[in-house]
């Protein structure tokens, strides 16, 4: 088995890593192969959701906790990396405002006035490393947390699971409120830019008042331009700060001004930009006439070729979350990652800590007994499980576009669970197929036959439960068995849990209905 | 003796309000009748005369007289003028095609009649109304007040007594008198004394003022208690607004009705969270059962509840069908479904056991993913029959309305789940305690195996508890269909709170899972004022995991010195 799952997996790398981005970038869109990059989104999101199922499967399959909570860390590794994709909208919102919509619609300038509406907690996330740091660092705190209290009392079991169930769903009732800070039940969306940004800062703006003297003079097209469209309130108060020292509230003022500019206008015009040299990028982006996030970045770049004196050259104007080729990045990153956590899973189950790993799930007490700190090994799997979750859901919100408090409702953990029951749990390989499987197939069903969905589901979750005991991974072996006239070849797996075969009080108290 | 009297209340409801009914609407009329009054003063010459022919109005408890004055005051009072008389007349409210109507006389009620039989008709567009300027309306309205007193509905004589009370107007206090002589019900005389009372604070005379005050106080008056705040604050900034011993009486009535807002307060804030207990407590019995005993994760647990609830829908159909939708079949279903919903998700767990969860006794999580196949089916199935949307399940009239006691409402139906929980928790214990059934029950749960050798048929008894739990589910339903909304995801917002109440109780008993439930919604309703009730479940959720941390096995453990 073990050599068929090595090639199968060489196989499924080399499809997921070369083949599929290959037929999406170098195929003509008319070509019976060509993949769109809308269907190589959402295979990103199926292996996003890949990786939820093998940290369900590490955590069930191979420890005996079955989490019911899963997704509320697959959620919370979004929001981390969907606040710092917020915070890089960059005035291209509905109200073209420096903070996110929901903060300008939520009034929140009212309540952080001295930040002008965003959040303290916010601000960090502006910069990726943050993000991504407490991507690992928030879901790892609450498992952290919760594993701790929970394992310390030996809640395990059920218990551990409906307890796990509780924990996800006041996460959620939380994360709908508007308080909250997290945008409420419309989460986090319509994000436009990673890894950097198009719009000024106010440190990129050298000589202030020089700058705003040239633009009010109005001596070329472009300066008048762009002082046009600046409010006249505001052009008082920048023409009265020309003389005196620079004051960091007006460069302020100038760059919201000029971003919005930068957002919501085109800036090029033949005639406009008659006198300036553009450079070769600037006018290939011309020709294609972008919209939208693309326009920004073009506006910027032509702005710093008409001020080169007063606009800094920014090197990096961002990636466009939207655009083709950062879709297909974040794709091969979403391959990368399964295959990490793919081989992390492995290593870390064919170690001796693996070994204790299934001791616990088969029979928790004989091992507590021999001397071993369960609690702890439990808390790492735990914490490990989470982040792998979070890491998942981090790569899933710039790929589906949007995270909000539903996806981590208690019947997504759950859904997560069934993927790794269809798929065969206790198989390394069982989880993804799950996943993969049961997601295109949810995508197909709700095409085709929106309103039975919810009964494929539930059938599919009787009989897996019923009939397949290993999943999808264990069918062939089942079929063997049942071919060869041998039902008993393929046990069920036997759940140390509850209720072993000889149940409970051996002392003879009648315990008070 | 309070709480007997409220269990009476609620099941002889019915009876008082038919007798309620038969007796009232006797009516004291002296001098011209009021329809003659009436006329008169439409007819009037100016102003002064019509004001006084209003105030002869007021004691008249003739129907007659709100309907001509509410007419006049919209200005649907005509007159119609031949070369002899100008006769008062209000417009049929059954109209033809075109929008005209026939005239009644106001003096006797009659059609205007052309000819002798045949009735004239009128277009209203065409019609100038009797003249009604603004002092004169002030003047229908205070009649119409007035009037109000002696009013047939009761509530609306309350409303008006509250009303014109705050006016504070001495002119009102002989009519108040002269209510209060001839008035019997409780609620009104002591309406008309909090009315009295509120008048007589402004009295010129110090020691009428105070007495005032002073009844008001032992009234627990809450309706005056903004205006003695007012009349308290101004006291106190400026001390020499009224004399000392009105200040004092002042201070001191604010105080007590303020305690007593507080105590009211605490009342209706125990009694909100001893509804929600037992709200939690009917959900969480057949999960006692199921999970508690069985350690069977039933998460279609909800789905039984759904079961429930539109079996009492259904139920509700076919009363109203078999019944011609008279009150009868609204009042007398609801028993009728409390025991069909029981069958009906007794049932549906019975199949379940049969057909998935006998083959997972020894693997409780996966019960736990097959269950939740279940409960999705389920309420795709009820989707599909009955429509995403909410269904209406009406109340049957003795569920309806409330009992207020000392100023706090008690809905009725909520005192009926409270009565409903506490009765299924009494009844479950009887059954496993003093039964054959229960016996089994409890020699099975503990220990399969010994029982099997016993000659126990273990599967069957299984069986029964499976359906046992169900039905109480599907009971459970029932009930909160009187209080909630009856859609497909009724059971989804129950079940999370439900597995909480029976994991804090401790598993495998009844005890628990009670205080537990009066726990959790006591607490709830506690916390909710401060925090908003999300934050006040987010916040009991934690409480739960915390409390855990003390107790891991629950509120009561079952003692064993087994592992596991």
């Amino acid at each position: 088995m073990s050599r068929v799952e090595n090639w199968a997996v060489v196989a499924a790398a080399v499809i997921g890593l070369v083949v599929i981005p290959c037929l999406n970038a170098f195929l003509p869109p008319t070509h019976w192969l060509h993949i769109s990059t809308f269907s190589l989104s959402l295979y990103g999101k199926y292996l996003c959701y890949a990786v939820l199922a093998i940290a369900v499967n590490l955590l069930w399959g191979y420890t005996g906790l079955l989490s019911l909570g899963q997704c509320l860390f697959f959620s919370l590794g979004g929001y981390c990396l969907g606040m710092y994709l917020m915070m890089n909208i960059s005035f291209l919102g509905q109200y073209h405002e420096s903070i996110p919509d929901f903060m300008v619609f939520l009034e929140f300038p009212a309540r952080y006035p001295q930040t002008g509406g965003l959040p303290p907690h916010w601000a960090p996330f502006q910069h990726l490393w943050f993000a991504v740091l407490m991507t690992v660092l928030a879901p790892g705190c609450v498992a952290y947390l919760f594993g701790f209290l929970a394992f310390r009392s030996r809640i395990r079991g059920v218990y551990f699971s409906l307890l796990s169930q509780a924990l996800t769903y006041a996460a959620c009732l939380l994360f709908f409120r508007n308080d909250f800070t997290f945008g409420g039940n419309n989460g986090l969306t319509d994000f436009k830019f990673m890894l950097g940004r198009p719009s000024l800062e106010a440190e990129e703006i050298h000589h202030p008042s020089e700058f705003i003297q040239k633009l009010a003079s109005g001596q070329d097209r472009i300066s008048e331009f762009l002082w046009k469209r600046i409010p006249p309130a505001h052009q008082g108060r920048l023409m009265e700060s020309t003389g005196a020292k620079e004051n960091p509230s007006t460069v302020a003022l100038l760059v919201t001004d000029l971003n919005k500019t930068l957002a919501t206008q085109t800036l090029y015009e033949a005639q406009r930009f008659s006198g300036v040299r553009l450079s070769a990028s600037s006018q290939a982006l011309e020709s294609q006439h972008p919209k939208d996030a693309a326009l920004m970045q073009l506006n910027r770049q032509l702005l710093e070729e008409a001020f080169p004196r007063h606009v800094a050259h920014k090197p990096s104007l961002g990636y466009v979350v939207n655009a083709p080729s950062t879709r297909r990045s974040l794709y091969l990153c979403s391959v990368l990652l399964i295959l990490g956590a793919y081989l992390f899973c492995r290593w870390l189950t064919s170690t001796k800590f693996g070994l204790i790993q299934r001791a616990v799930r088969d029979l928790e007490n004989r091992v507590m007994f021999s001397g071993y700190p369960v609690a702890q090994f439990k808390l790492f799997v735990f914490v490990a499980a989470a982040v792998i979750s979070a890491l998942g859901g981090a790569l899933f919100v710039p790929q589906v576009g949007i995270i909000n408090p539903s996806e981590m409702a208690p019947e997504k953990s759950l859904e997560a669970v069934v993927w790794c029951a269809v798929g065969g749990r206790g198989h390394m390989l069982g989880p993804i197929l799950g996943a993969v499987g049961c997601n295109a197939l949810k995508s197909y069903a709700t095409h085709a036959f929106a309103e039975q969905w919810p009964y494929v589901l539930g059938i599919l979750f009787i009989v897996v439960t019923l009939f397949m005991p290993q999943g999808l991974i264990g069918l062939p072996a089942q079929v063997r068995a049942l071919w060869r006239r041998q039902p008993q070849v393929v046990p069920a797996p036997q759940e140390e849990s509850i209720e072993p075969p000889a149940p409970a009080p051996s002392s003879g108290e009648v315990p008070a209905p | 003796m309070k709480l007997i009297s409220a269990v009476i209340r609620l099941f002889w409801m019915p009876i008082t309000l038919v007798a309620g009914q038969l007796f009232s609407g006797a009516a004291v009329t002296t001098g011209p009748s009021a329809r003659s009054l009436l006329t008169q003063a439409v007819l009037a010459d100016g102003v002064v005369e019509k004001e006084r022919l209003l105030k002869e109005l007021v004691g008249y408890e003739d129907e007659i007289v709100e309907q001509v004055l509410g007419a006049w005051r919209g200005g649907a009072v005509f007159l119609y003028e031949t070369n002899q008389s100008r006769i008062p007349f209000l417009l049929d409210t059954q109209s033809d095609t075109n929008g005209n109507a026939k005239g009644i006389r106001i003096e006797d009620g009659r059609f205007i009649e052309l000819t002798a039989g045949s009735p004239a008709w009128f277009t209203p567009s065409e019609l100038t109304p009797a003249d009604a300027d603004s002092s004169l309306r002030k003047a229908i309205k205070t009649t119409l007040d007035l009037y109000s007193l002696g009013h047939a509905n009761p509530k609306l004589k309350l409303a008006a007594i509250v009303k014109l009370g705050q006016e504070q107007n001495a002119n009102y206090l002989p009519h108040f008198q002269k209510r209060l002589q001839i008035e019997t019900t409780p609620e009104s005389r002591r309406a008309l004394l909090e009315a009295i009372a509120l008048t007589r604070t402004i009295d010129s005379d110090m020691k009428t003022r105070v007495a005032a005050i002073m009844d008001l106080g032992a009234l627990r008056s809450l309706n005056s208690i903004s205006l003695l705040r007012t009349m308290d604050d101004s006291a106190r900034k400026d001390p020499g607004r009224f004399d000392p011993e009105t200040t004092r009486a002042l201070h001191h009535t604010r105080l007590t009705i303020e305690n007593y807002m507080w105590w009211g307060n605490l009342w209706g804030t125990l009694f909100r969270g001893l509804s929600l207990s037992a709200v939690l407590l009917v959900a969480a019995l057949g999960l006692a059962i199921t999970f508690g005993l069985m350690g069977i994760i039933n998460m279609a647990h909800g789905e039984f509840m759904m079961i429930g609830a539109y079996t009492t829908y259904v139920t509700q159909g076919c009363f109203d069908k078999w019944f011609g939708g008279t009150a009868l079949g609204l009042n007398t279903y609801f028993p009728v479904a409390i025991v069909a919903s029981f069958v009906v998700a007794a049932l549906a767990g019975l199949l379940m056991e049969r057909g998935i969860i006998q083959f997972l006794y020894r693997r409780p999580l996966e019960s736990l993913l097959a269950t939740w196949g279940v409960s999705l089916l389920l309420q795709q199935v009820f989707r599909h029959t009955f429509g995403a949307a909410n269904v209406q399940v009406s109340s049957p009239s003795w569920l309806s309305g409330s009992w207020v006691l000392s100023d706090v409402p008690l809905a009725y139906n909520r005192l009926f789940v409270v009565l409903f929980a506490a009765s299924t928790v009494l009844g479950v214990y009887l059954l496993l305690t003093r039964t054959s059934l229960g016996l089994l029950i409890r020699a099975v749960m503990q220990n399969r195996a010994m029982a099997s050798c016993l000659g126990v048929k273990t599967s069957h008894v299984n069986m029964m508890t499976f359906a046992l739990g169900s039905g109480l589910a599907g009971t459970a339903g029932a009930c909160l269909s009187q209080i909630g909304n009856v859609g497909p995801s009724l059971g989804q917002s129950y079940i999370v709170d439900c597995f909480m109440v029976v994991v804090l109780g401790g598993i495998g008993n009844t005890l628990g899972t009670v205080s537990a439930s009066l726990g959790v919604g006591v607490t709830d309703q506690i916390l909710q004022p401060w925090l908003g009730a999300v934050m006040g479940k987010i916040t009991v959720l934690a409480a739960i995991i915390l409390f855990l941390q003390w107790r891991p096995a629950g509120l009561f453990a079952t003692r064993s010195r087994s592992l596991d």
